[in-house]
């Protein structure tokens, strides 16, 4: 699985939302999961082509279809619970 | 603190209402309800800089570029070969799943890296309603617009916001977002009777002049235009210079004819000879060798011609020159909007210098009296700008009396205002003319008769014999009524002497009677005196008798 995380500097949203995902992978994820950071101030590009309007936003990349999660994800269940019912091909 | 730097808008009117354009470095809202024209308003700003060489970035929230740019392309600014202005797609999308606070720096970085690609100082947020309504609550949309106007102050831009008002309730309702920029522009729309009518207002404008008012303004294909109502009028040439009106004797009473590029209004009921004085206002500006338009309301341009022909004047060898057009409507046959348009597309066309509307009034027909006012007002105005000498009828239904409603409330834009009226006198019906107003001329208000015939219109006094025979008659009025007061005055005196005599008389009656009884009773006096006398007479006798039957027994004894 790959994920995109966008954020943007050290604004406390984007800080929320990377140790809560941090957090989530540390507790365990069946299958590999590979993270992208990124920050929108460094890569604008990168946020425009894929359509990233606020910070933080999770993106699943791979695999298809895309899926989206904005915000600082909060306490981290719904994170939880969108990594596990995705549907994991442990080849990958 | 630094003066407020502004940059132009170009749009006609918006720059005088804002006393020069909108502010560098600072946030605009520009708010209304949908429809109301706030993304073409600002997509038109980005457009008019464009065309001067500024740079400008369209983030779209709420529709796609594509949409944005068909909207746009029914508009002669509109240049879909410009690269002066930049879209970027920001509809947040309706998959997304939402977990928790979140910021607009995504937005942010994505516009700012185009910002520096382009070198772009205009920038246009377009719908910031719609990601507002994303946030939890009103202090995260404080937070995040904060985060908007800070960034458009340190990258110097021209920030325009675009929000529905009344839309988004609570936490992103506009009384938020007003407080939290530096200016707020609103724009109305409404729908009367199938006529957009439309208003702009500068309720806010931090550090700056403005104009308050709400002012009525129209979309063409030209793009918002902005009725000032005179709000600009010392940008509108000012000419001293006099142009006759088409009749020589009016000329005269106005101190040789309307100022050029003026507005005359002519007003009045049905068959004063409004279109006849038209007629003869747009002659004489082609015999100037003036472009001229004559626009009519549901009536052909043949039939005015053959009707002005009978009076003498012949409009067909203008038309044939090609010095003067002619353009009837059906009133219903488009909107207030599209007539106005049709009209000034027409008037610089053929570069007109002169133009008559019969009747203006005919738009009322097509919405509200307000909408009909504000378009007249729009077109006044835009004739000045052009330097365009303007004269519009209006046609009143009702004869006599105020003539005020005839005006259709523009009276006080229009800069000369010729009242037309039948007089009733002496079982003749009588055209009269009276200039109720003229702008910067010492008019002679004195109404006047106004004689049709076939050598054409002619302006007669109205006989000062007549006025005395009028005076005459308040003072035979008068001299009536004293007439009559002296004659009541007689008569209850001759009543008081009839009824004093009355009196008189009856006292003599009654003195008379009295003189009777008192004569009747002196007799009886008399009478019962002599008695006693008599009677008296008799007792002495007696007495005397009884006195010497007396003495003769003394005498026996």
């Amino acid at each position: 699985m790959l994920l995109r995380l966008y954020v943007s500097g050290q604004a406390p949203n984007s800080v929320a939302a990377r140790q809560t995902l941090q957090t989530a992978l540390r507790e365990g994820v069946s299958g590999d999961v590979s993270v992208e950071l990124i920050d929108v101030f460094e890569d604008p590009r990168q946020a425009a082509s894929d359509g990233v309007l606020v910070t933080p936003t999770l993106l699943r990349i791979e695999p298809e279809p895309r899926l989206a999660i904005v915000g600082n994800l909060g306490d981290g269940q719904r994170l939880r619970r969108w990594l596990d019912l995705t549907p994991m091909d442990s080849t990958v | 603190m630094p003066t407020l730097r502004k940059r132009r808008t170009d749009i006609s009117g918006l720059d005088e209402v804002t006393h020069g354009g909108l502010p560098l470095g600072r946030v605009t809202l520009l708010s209304g309800s949908a429809g109301a024209g706030k993304s073409v308003l600002a997509l038109e700003l980005l457009y008019r800089a464009a065309a001067r060489g500024e740079k400008g970035i369209f983030v779209a929230l709420e529709e796609s570029p594509e949409q944005i740019r068909a909207n746009g392309a029914s508009f002669d600014w509109f240049d879909p070969e410009s690269e002066n202005v930049a879209f970027v797609h920001a509809e947040l999308l309706e998959t997304v799943t939402m977990d928790g606070d979140f910021d607009l720096n995504g937005l942010l970085a994505v516009v700012g890296a185009k910002t520096e690609e382009l070198g772009s100082s205009w920038v246009v947020f377009d719908g910031l309603d719609v990601l507002l309504a994303h946030l939890s609550n009103e202090s995260v949309g404080r937070r995040e617009v904060a985060r908007i106007r800070n960034w458009i102050t340190e990258r110097d831009q021209v920030g325009l916001l675009t929000a529905k008002s009344g839309a988004g309730s609570g936490a992103h309702s506009l009384p938020f977002l007003q407080f939290a920029v530096d200016g707020v522009i609103r724009l109305r729309h409404q729908l009367i009777d199938g006529s957009a009518f439309r208003t702009i207002q500068v309720s806010k404008y931090r550090g700056s002049n403005h104009a308050t008012d709400e002012f009525p303004c129209v979309v063409t294909s030209h793009g918002l235009l902005i009725s000032t109502r005179g709000q600009g009028e010392l940008d509108h040439l000012q000419s001293d210079e006099r142009v006759s009106i088409g009749l020589s004797e009016l000329d005269e009473l106005l101190e040789g004819g309307v100022h050029r590029a003026s507005a005359t209004l002519l007003s009045g009921i049905p068959g004063t000879a409004k279109t006849t004085l038209g007629g003869a206002f747009v002659d004489a500006a082609c015999r100037r060798g003036e472009s001229s338009l004559f626009v009519s309301f549901d009536e052909s341009a043949p039939q005015i011609r053959r009707n002005l022909r009978s009076v003498g004047i012949d409009l067909q060898p203008h038309c044939d020159s090609g010095l003067l057009r002619m353009l009837s409507f059906r009133t219903r046959s488009a909107n207030l909007e599209r007539h106005i348009e049709e009209i000034l597309g027409t008037l610089d066309r053929i570069e007109g210098r002169a133009l008559v509307v019969d009747p203006i009034s005919a738009l009322e027909a097509l919405g509200s009296r307000h909408a009909a006012r504000d378009a007249a007002t729009y077109l006044i105005d835009a004739c000045k700008e052009r330097g365009v000498t303007l004269l519009l009828t209006s046609l009143r239904n009702r004869p006599g009396g105020d003539p005020g409603p005839a005006a259709i409330g523009i009276s006080s834009t229009a800069d000369t205002w010729i009242h037309l009226e039948y007089l009733d006198t002496g079982g003749e019906r009588n055209r009269t003319l009276t200039i109720l107003k003229s702008r910067g001329t010492a008019h002679s208000n004195r109404t006047r008769e106004l004689l049709l015939g076939k050598a054409g219109l002619e302006l007669a006094d109205i006989y000062t014999a007549d006025g005395e025979v009028l005076l005459g008659t308040h003072r035979w009025e008068r001299e009536q009524r004293l007439y009559r007061e002296r004659a009541a005055r007689q008569h209850a005196l001759r009543q008081k002497h009839a009824d004093a005599m009355r009196e008189l008389r009856e006292l003599r009656r009654q003195l008379q009677t009295m003189a009777d009884q008192r004569d009747a009773l002196e007799k009886r006096i008399s009478s019962i005196q002599t008695s006693w006398e008599a009677q008296d007479e008799q007792d002495r006798s007696f007495e005397e008798m009884q006195e010497a039957r007396r003495e003769q027994q003394k005498s026996a004894d």
